[in-house]
């Protein structure tokens, strides 16, 4: 049987933008030489510069833009206002918090047909319209109204009535547009859809919108609510859902996933890359965070942390390993912080660097991110023989085998700070623990395990199998 | 009026989640008075346990809150970190980073803006540097319990209502930012010797300061000296100053009769 041609779903990533997320899809994709890949990428606008080498297994790329006016080339089957009494009856399912049955008005509607236009003209759709402005927002202008439904739901119109690459799965790295252009493939087409979610886009969405002041309360609430729906038409739809760890995955039951379908698959690390790193003991004490200068990794807290043990241990030194460029003001910031505690003279911004090359001498590595996933730093960082200490956040509580002298909560320097304390005082112990650390790398988070996992669920899949993985931990 | 049976027995639909929201929904007749008098009578304080996380994301939304505000949100905000659950530690975490953001990007805006300007221009920005010096002291007042970066943000904001003064004398209005960070820093002797090359002996936002400095520095009885000069400027004080001076030096000079003692 010929290895599957699988179509990668990507939004806002892989292979415009640089980040974990595309860096995952590059390399997944480079693992894997023998299954063929094709792009379906949705852009805000056209002609990106595309940031990766494209390997030789992806054969084919279709880039969507999202803002770009559509034609209709095709009418719905049947009569309009049947469809759009299916659709009123979708929006009571989701306004009751579930996922409805959406294979009806899929039948209806035939790819390169565009329902942007109707969906103002069509007198019983126009009501619908109405209705939702009655019930959510009538004492505001019904303008603003109608403004934010359009802008909310002609993103949703442009990808159901695209076409979709012809492949034989259908994998969305992440639920939200790209997930429903994944519903709509496993829809269309009949063929096996396949998600993976790296973090909770729905949730993630969410805190950009409620922390958006130019969002209005109605709109906030009309954006979240179609993300989340989009979320439980994904798990509703997908033959197979991924995440990275099991607190995401209980997530992804509360919001309707079957138990038996979601799985866990952890990402890895290359091994060998980071174990043969060579460890020699230098002068002084180092502690290292790895990770971009930008307010998520919290990198004040780093600095207060260095300021409180620099305080109490005069040798020991600091290093802020990763890019400097991506947020200026902060970097500035940051930078006249240290400056400020007078500790410049041991704490360094290295800007972007081989993470090797320090993992051969820090004693301790930090993280002390308000949000993360599950961090492959941590993962580098056992691999290589060194100690870490976090804030509890994504899957970190999980990594450190939920030890709370190297957890602290977010923000909390002085937790932090005695974590590295800890670290510099018990060197015995701490040996022991990184024995142990990379021994459970070695055993979980191989990188080569995770894409002999993803080949197997693959051709699973295009077998018309069940995936060949049972629901939990893979 | 309907009664309060109207909620119980109100069919689904518009369910304003503010009293301003109330209020128009009952000006447009969508709703009866009864709804309004819930939405304003209700109110959850926002710092009270369990919060009510959709008031604490209604209030974070928006951009134009008070240093007072910011400061009771990002208390709450750090209450919430340490909660058990993820999502709601994050959603601390988080928010707290986006106040801070906020000074931050304004801060940057207006060095930018002071670059542009240029050394060369007849008054090198002052009116910038002067507003710098105030988010600086905002945001010092935004780390309350982080002794360190509070104090580098203090300096920071002295430091630039410095370099908008630094021919010029001191306008009144910036006088109390600038005692303001001085005190702040614990630097009252300071505070105190800026007050005195100042002599607006007459001035009764000057006395207040001096009363303020006084007391900060463990010199009670100075402090009764400046409200009892106080007292006799009844007129120039607002109703907070009046309170403070009676309290040390009787009912000022001029007080309307019944006024509180305390």
């Amino acid at each position: 049987m010929p290895e599957p041609t699988v179509c990668l779903i990507l939004e806002g990533s892989y292979p415009y933008v640089t980040g974990g997320v595309s860096a995952w899809v590059q390399e997944l994709i480079m693992a894997l030489p023998e299954v063929r890949f094709i792009l379906y990428t949705l852009s805000p606008k056209r002609d990106q510069a595309i940031r990766y080498t494209l390997p030789p297994n992806v054969v084919g790329h279709k880039d969507l833009v999202l803002h770009e006016k559509q034609r209709s080339t095709a009418r719905p089957r049947g009569r309009m206002d049947a469809l759009v009494e299916d659709i009123r009856s979708m929006h009571s399912s989701f306004a009751a918090r579930s996922a409805p049955d959406i294979e009806g008005i899929f039948r209806r509607l035939p790819a390169g047909y565009f329902m942007s236009s109707d969906a103002v003209r069509n007198p019983k759709a126009w009501e619908m319209i109405v209705e939702g402005n009655q019930a959510h927002n009538p004492v505001y202008p019904f303008a603003d109204y109608f403004w934010s439904w359009k802008s909310a739901h002609d993103i949703a119109f442009t990808i159901l009535g695209q076409g979709i690459p012809e492949a034989d799965i259908y994998h969305a790295v992440s639920t939200g547009y790209a997930g429903l252009a994944g519903v709509m493939a496993r829809l269309r087409t009949g063929k096996p859809f396949l998600l993976t979610e790296h973090g909770l886009y729905h949730k993630e969405r969410e805190m950009e919108i409620k922390r958006a002041g130019f969002v209005k309360g109605y709109q906030r609430d009309m954006w979240i609510n179609m993300y989340n729906d989009f979320s439980r038409l994904c798990y509703r739809y997908a033959d197979r859902i991924i995440s990275l760890f099991e607190y995401n995955r209980r997530r992804q039951l509360e919001m309707g996933a079957d138990e038996d379908k979601a799985i866990v698959i952890p990402n890895g690390i290359d091994i060998p890359r980071f174990a043969s790193v060579k460890r020699v003991k230098r002068p002084g004490f180092h502690v290292g965070l790895v990770g971009r200068v930008v307010p998520i990794k919290d990198i004040k807290t780093f600095i207060l942390m260095a300021k409180i043990v620099a305080d109490a241990l005069p040798e020991a030194r600091f290093w802020c390993i990763g890019p400097t460029d991506e947020d200026p003001a902060y970097h500035e910031d940051c930078r006249a912080l240290v400056e400020s505690f007078q500790i410049a003279d041991r704490f360094t911004f290295t800007g972007k660097a081989d993470v090797r090359e320090f993992y051969g001498f820090l004693d301790v590595l930090l993280l002390t991110s308000v949000r993360e996933a599950q961090p492959l730093v941590i993962l580098e960082a056992f691999a290589a023989g060194l100690p870490v200490a976090s804030t509890r956040v994504g899957n970190v509580p999980e990594l450190l085998d939920y030890d709370e002298r190297f957890l602290s909560a977010s923000k909390d320097s002085e937790s932090l700070a005695r974590s590295v304390r800890y670290v510099h005082d018990h060197p015995g112990e701490i040996a022991e623990l990184v024995k142990k650390n990379r021994e459970t790398v070695a055993r979980f988070y191989d990188k080569a395990e995770v894409y002999r996992k993803y080949l197997a669920l693959y051709r699973g899949l295009a077998g018309g199998l069940a995936g060949g993985l049972a629901g939990g931990r893979a | 009026m309907a009664g309060f049976d109207f909620f119980r027995s109100r069919p689904a639909g518009y369910a304003p989640r503010t009293p301003a929201g109330a209020l128009r929904a009952i000006g447009a007749g969508l709703l009866p008075t009864e709804h309004f008098v819930y939405a304003s009578t209700s109110v959850k304080p926002l710092d009270e346990e369990p919060f009510d996380l959709d008031s604490i994301e209604r209030l974070l939304a928006r951009g134009d809150l008070g240093i007072e505000t910011t400061q009771q949100l990002k208390s709450i905000l750090e209450k919430l970190i340490g909660t058990d659950d993820q999502e709601t530690a994050l959603f601390g975490a988080e928010g707290i980073n986006a106040l801070e953001g906020r000074y931050v990007n304004r801060i940057e805006a207006l060095k930018k803006s002071l670059a542009k300007a240029g050394p060369g221009t007849a008054a090198p920005g002052s009116a910038v540097l002067r507003e710098l010096a105030r988010q600086y002291f905002e945001l010092a007042a935004l780390h309350g319990r982080a002794s360190s970066i509070r104090a580098f943000y203090l300096h920071e904001a002295f430091a630039s209502v410095r370099a908008a003064h630094e021919k010029g004398r001191i306008p009144r209005s910036d006088l109390v930012l600038m005692v303001d960070i001085l005190v702040a820093l614990g630097l009252h002797d300071q505070a105190a010797r800026l007050l005195e090359q100042i002599r607006a002996e007459e001035d009764p936002l000057v006395l207040m300061l001096g009363a303020r400095v006084a007391f900060h520095r463990g010199q009670y009885v100075k402090v009764a000296g400046f409200c009892r000069k106080l007292s006799r400027l009844a007129r120039g004080l607002g109703e907070k100053e009046r309170r403070i001076v009676s309290f040390w030096a009787g009912a000022p000079e001029g007080a309307p009769e019944g006024e509180p003692n305390a």
